[in-house]
Formats: structure tokens, sequence, C-alpha cells
């Protein structure tokens, strides 16, 4: 037997009370002064009085009974243990028991008559019964990760004990990484019942007036995006006009996608460094040849020049920006910051997402960072950012501390420039989160039994066994109410009597 | 006012007691009738019947009953154990008031009484006489009494033996609880001057029972000795020596030809009552 809260046993001094009242009881007689006392005889004497207890079987039940009330708040469990030879748990989300196909659930059939135990695969693994699949359908528990829960398994399970566990093998129910396990799990993907979908994602009217959609297939083996012009032959995509507005969806999307009909106002003050401006001018064009979306490109002569019809701003010069700029709402800056040069020989990474350090490219100079707080969007060698991003609600404030210079970085002739710069330019809310690969809910992707828990090895500590709690509780609380009764019908009579 | 209370407490307990009980007393001592008989020579002319005389010529004389006045002692016992309490009584208001109830009677039968309380130190005395204020004064002692110490030593008995040689009623109230047989020594030797006692015994119901409600640790009041005993487990063997002690109690005093009763002090006072007006009649006759 074990103790939840074996600090509660503490109670236990509780018994110096019954203790003390029944010494006390006998002790604190005071004398009566009677008549004569010479009837009482030789045979009783003052000293084998003082401290001897009477009503033994009282005391006895008073004591135990505190005893008990301390051992119920400590919350007793008896250790039950596991054999971990031949069985095991078989473990289903009990809501999703009807997605297992006939063969699974002639699986889990034969193996609960092997002696498995059938358990929830949520929160506590609760014990279920195949009888209770149709009465908790309903039933919407709160979701745990599946990480979680195989954490929360391995504490409860012996190593090595067998565990048939059935799950989505859906990639976006798993975090990025592999389930280390000492269970030896045999892992049972049921599949989802529509493994295929493709939807519209995003919509818009190209420069030429055409409309692309930005369609997503997802499969359990793969999702792709692909743009697509849409025309009439398209069958698949359904067009609908509303108030000047396109919508489009697929067939089997139920919510539609808002067209994308406005143009994109991007202004280039380059001051002196001409030079900078005319990378950038190419990647912008470059991006926008690639994705057909509206861009005007224009050049800011003069800081006195700027217009609120600018969306985004490219200050690639070291002086001030002027407060009216950058107080501007709505605006989309991007600015070379000024500061100590520093050189140094080290590659631009570009953070997150799908562009890795692989099409980094070198980096000879940069400008000392100035401060810490601004998220990082492109770092150094060493982690340090080089593109920051500052922003609220009106405004997006991106901080470069380098240059688009060959001197300061080869990243300019690298072909990574332009894949870095095409979230900036298309989704510059949206860069922070994933770098403008979100995942998407509707990500089909499914996973192998390899790829979530590793390649699973035989455990030699087979036999170690851990213990289920059994709390015993229950039963204390009834020998604590037969105590308490027959303590009070014994100290009934005795009053009586 | 204390005074006042024991008078009255006496006279509503007598006047309850009495009523239907007793023949008259209010007509005098002496004049009932019990005979006539012939003159003869020598008889005094004052009981000549005159009137008998007148109806059949004949000298008769008319006889009454002798009116007896008898005199009537109250002995106390006023040792320290009796302050014995039972409930809100002690053994000494219970004496009081069976004394004062006595002597209330006894002064309307027309007898006299007297108290002599048995102190510590000495015998208070209060020589027996017929008297409605003397029965004021007697309540007032009795008021007075303030158990305390042991039995009265024998050399203070003098007091006991002044006073007329005539038979008396003496109504001894006790708990018998004495150290060296002193009271049965007292009682021997008033038992010699042939008077007729009374002995009251007084026991409290706890004391008989051995009721002492959570107590376990006892006094001696008399000898000032503890004791601690388990009431539960100590009562046979106390109730044993206490019915060995009463039983031998009455056989010594019946013995001697001395009336007991035991009296226990939750009792009203009526067989006391009835006791003393049978011994009273007994010295009469």
């Amino acid at each position: 037997m074990q103790f939840l809260y074996p600090i509660s046993l503490l109670a236990l001094f509780g018994i110096f009370v019954p203790l003390l009242i029944h010494l006390w009881n006998i002790k604190q007689s005071e004398t009566l002064k009677i008549g004569s006392i010479s009837f009482f005889g030789e045979t009783a004497s003052k000293s084998s009085r003082s401290f001897k207890i009477t009503d033994w079987l009282l005391l006895l039940l008073r004591c135990l009974l505190i005893l008990v009330i301390a051992l119920i708040l400590a919350t007793p469990y008896l250790k039950k243990k596991l054999a971990t030879l031949d069985k095991g748990w078989v473990l289903v989300d009990k809501t999703q028991f009807q997605n297992l196909n006939i063969a699974q659930q002639n699986e889990i059939d034969s193996l609960l008559k092997n002696g498995f135990e059938l358990h929830d695969f949520n929160i506590g693994f609760a014990l279920w019964q195949l009888k209770d699949t149709i009465a908790n359908q309903q039933i919407n528990s709160p979701k745990l990760s599946y990480h979680s829960l195989i954490r929360q398994l391995n504490t409860q399970l012996p190593t090595g004990y067998k565990v048939y566990l059935y799950a989505q093998n859906s990639l976006n129910r798993y975090e990025e990484k592999i389930y280390n396990s000492p269970l030896s799990i045999q892992f049972r993907a049921y599949a989802n019942p529509d493994s295929l979908i493709s939807k519209v994602v995003g919509a818009y009217f190209t420069n030429k007036d055409s409309l692309k959609v930005l369609l997503m297939n997802s499969s359990p083996k793969e999702t792709n995006y692909s743009y697509q012009n849409v025309t009439n032959e398209n069958k698949n995509i359904a067009l609908k006009i509303d108030s000047g507005f396109s919508f489009l969806k697929t067939k089997a999307q139920q919510n539609w996608i808002k067209a994308d009909t406005s143009t994109l106002h991007i202004s280039i003050y380059e001051s002196k460094n001409q030079n900078d401006a005319s990378y950038l001018k190419s990647a912008i064009l470059a991006i926008r040849d690639f994705s057909g979306r509206k861009i005007s490109l224009h050049q800011l002569h003069h800081p006195t020049d700027f217009s609120s019809q600018i969306t985004m701003l490219f200050w690639l010069s070291d002086q001030q920006i002027p407060s009216n700029i950058r107080n501007q709402k709505g605006l989309i800056l991007f600015s070379y910051e000024a500061g100590k040069e520093q050189s140094l020989s080290s590659v631009i990474q570009i953070k997150k997402g799908a562009i890795n350090s692989g099409l980094g490219a070198d980096l000879y100079q940069r400008i000392m960072l100035s401060s810490d707080d601004a998220d990082v969007i492109w770092s150094d060698g060493f982690g340090n950012g080089i593109l920051t991003l500052t922003q609220n609600e009106e405004k997006i404030h991106y901080h470069f501390y380098s240059r688009f210079n060959p001197k300061w970085t080869d990243f300019v002739w690298s072909e990574a420039f332009v894949k870095a710069m095409v979230p900036i330019i298309l989704a510059p809310r949206n860069v922070s989160s994933q770098f403008g690969f979100e995942p998407d809910a509707d990500d089909k992707r499914s996973l192998h039994q390899s790829e979530i828990f590793g390649v699973s090895q035989p455990s030699k500590f087979a036999k170690a066994t851990i213990d289920v709690k059994n709390p015993i509780g229950n039963w204390l609380w009834i020998i604590a109410f037969l105590l308490f009764l027959t303590e009070r019908i014994l100290s009934f009579k005795q009053k009586n009597a | 006012m204390a005074i006042k209370d024991l008078s009255l407490a006496a006279k509503t307990t007598i006047d309850g007691f009495m009523s239907g009980i007793n023949k008259s007393t209010i007509k005098g001592a002496g004049l009932e009738f019990s005979q006539y008989r012939s003159y003869q020579p020598g008889d005094d002319l004052r009981s000549l019947d005159w009137k008998m005389f007148a109806r059949s010529d004949r000298y008769y004389i008319r006889e009454s009953e002798i009116e007896t006045n008898i005199s009537i002692r109250f002995l106390i016992d006023a040792s320290a154990s009796m302050n014995h309490q039972d409930g809100e009584f002690t053994k000494i208001d219970y004496a009081r008031y069976l004394v004062a109830s006595l002597a209330y009677l006894a002064n309307l039968q027309g007898d006299a009484t007297g108290l002599y309380v048995f102190k510590d130190g000495g015998i208070f005395s209060m020589a027996a006489k017929q008297d409605y204020q003397h029965l004021a004064r007697l309540f007032h002692q009795l008021e007075l009494i303030k158990p305390e110490g042991t039995f009265t030593k024998p050399i203070h008995y003098k007091e006991l033996f002044s006073g007329a040689q005539k038979r008396e009623l003496l109504v001894f109230i006790t708990d018998l609880y004495q150290q060296n047989d002193e009271i049965f020594r007292l009682l021997d030797t008033l038992n010699t001057l042939k008077h007729e006692i009374i002995v009251f015994h007084l026991m409290a119901k706890n004391e008989l029972e051995l009721d002492y409600k959570g107590y376990a640790s006892f006094e001696d009041l008399e000898t000032g000795q503890t004791i601690q005993i388990d009431q539960a487990a100590a009562r046979k063997t106390y109730r044993q020596q206490l019915d060995l002690h009463l039983e031998q109690m009455r056989v010594k005093l019946l013995d001697r030809r001395i009336f007991y009763r035991m009296l226990t002090t939750d009792q009203p006072l009526d067989q006391a009552l009835r006791d003393f007006l049978n011994q009273r009649n007994k010295l009469r006759n």
C-alpha cells in the first residue's frame, strides 16, 4: 500500500486527542468528601489508579477512527503488477472507433480474446468495452496531442509492454520529431474517410486581367500547391460574381474564396545607392513576372514625393526616415539600418520555412544589431538578425542590417535572394509565422509508423514492471463509518449504564 | 429568616401529617374521662362528681386519665461526617428539618423539648421546656449547628446527666459513623438511665448505592483519608460491607432495646414521625 499524499499522515498526531481525553478523564476527578470511606475495603489502593485507562475498547475505537481518517486523507492505493509477457493494451480513441475498417476491428476482437485490455487513447487511458462504443460516440472530450499522450503512456506502462495503437497517421497530428517510446508499440493507422482534397486557397487578378487561383491538392502521400488560370475549360473550379467581386472554389470546397483585385504599389528610395536598387528592382520584377500579380514599381526620387498610395516602400538609404513616412498607416517599410559597420565572414541564413541554409549566401559586412526585441527573419551565421521585423496592426517595418551590395554580401547574386523576397513582397503580413508556408488544416499527408516512432528496437527490459494504482479509499470510508457507528453505540450505552 | 424557614417547614410538615391522625389534644390533657368509682373516705372531695350524687344519691369519684407531659430530648450528632452531601442536601440539613418537625409536633402535644448537640469540643445543651418561645430558641439553635471535627469526647457528657431524674424520650439523630464505638458507649450510658431512646440513622442515597457520578477520588470527612477507587469495580464489595454494617448497627441497637430506624435523606419525614409518636405513646403508658 502506498500513499498519494503521505504528508496527510501527520494527522495521525490526532491520536493523542482521544488518548489525552481518556487519561485526563481519570486524572481530573476531584476528591469528593463523603461520610465514610470504610466500606471501600482495602483492595483499592491509591497508586494503582492514577494512569490506568478504563474503556479500552472505546479508546481503541477512537484511535482507529482517527487512524482511518488520516489514511483516507493520505489517499492510499494498492499497486497492481502488470504482467508484461504476452498481454498488453489495445489503444483506440473511443470516438474514432467507427473509422476502423473491418480487418482492424477483427484484429481488436482477437487481441481482446487473447487477454489484451482495451483502453481509450485519451487522457487517463480509461479502460472501456467494445459494448460501450455506441454510447460513447458522442462524447467530446478534450484532445491532447498524440505526442503528450504517448509521453504519458510511457510513464504508465513498463518498458517493452505491448501496445496496439490505433490512431490517425495524418501529418498534422504529429510534431516534427520522432517519438521515443520504450514500449513495443504496434501502430495501426486508420484511414480518414476523405483522404484526398483539392481546394482553392487563394485567387487574384493578374496584371493581364485574367483570374489566377492557388490550388492546394493534398493526399496521404503529398500536398502540393499550383497556380491555375481560370478559364471556361477547367470544370473543377466554380466561379461566382457577387456585387462586383469574384468568388471561387472547387466543387468539393465549402467556402468561397474572394479574388484579390488590388494592385501593389512599390516604391524604392535609392538615394546614392542606385546599384543596390537595381538588384532589388530586378528581383521584384522577376517576382511580378512569375506570379502575375499586379505590381507597379516606382522610384521615389525625394522623400517629399511620398504619397499615401504607396503600399510598400524600400528605403535603401542611410538617411533618417522622415517621420511622416515612418508614421504612415498601412505602409510596409523596408529600410536599411544605420549603425556601426562590422566586417565578418559568414553567411546569410533564411531562418524559417523551406528555403534553408543550403541556399544561403556569403556575408562580408554587416551593421551591428541595434535592438534585440524584433523578430528575426534572416540571420547571419551566428544567429544574429540580418533582417528583422517589427510590426503592429498599423504598419510593418523590416529592418535590414546589411546592404544589397556585392561588397557586403553575395546575396544579391544568388537565386535565394528572389525566393527570400517572395514572401516579403507577396505576403508581408505572414512572414514571421511560417514565412509563407502555412500549415493547412486540410493537409492530408500521412506518416508511416517508422516515421512516427522511429525503427523500433526490441527492448531488453521487457520484464520490468510498473504498477497501476488501485485506490482503496472507498473501503476506508466504509471502515471509518462502521468504526464511528460502533463508537457512538458503545459510548451511548456506557453513558446510560 | 432562617428560623422562620425552619419553623415554617416544621409547621407545614406536621400540620399536614397530623390532620386526621391525632386525637385532639386541644381539649386539654387530664380531661379525658376514664371511669367512676365509689367514694372512699380520704378521697379528695374536689374529684367528687356532684351531678352523679344528685342523680343517684351516691358518692362517686370521677377519674380521668392522668395527664402525662413527657420531656423529649433531641440529640444531634454534629461530627464532620454529617456534612455528607447528596444532591443539594447534607445530612445535617435533613437532621435539622427532622428535629424541627419533631420538636414542633412535641410542642403541639404539650411535651417539653430539649436539644443536645454533640459538637467537636463539647455538648451544646438546651434543657427541656414546654414553651412556645423555647421552641423558637430551639429552631434558632438548630440553625446554628455546624458539623465539624469528631464526635464529642465522653468527658463532656456530664451535661447530659443533669436535669430531672425522670424517664425521658431521647431522639438521637446520627449517621452512626464512629471511630472507637463512642456512640454506642454513649447509648449504653443513656440506656442505663432508663430513658426511652430512638435512633434515627441517617443515610444518603448516593452513599447507599455508591453512586458518586464522575468521581474516583474520595476523602473521609472525619479522618481526612483519601482513597481512589473505580466505583463500578468497587460497588460489589462496597454493598456487601455496607449491608453488613447496617445489619450490625440494627442488631446492636435492638439488643440494647433501642428503637432503630434508618432514614434515607431523600425520604419524606412521615416514617420518622410515626415512629416518634409510637415511642412517645410507649413512654406515656
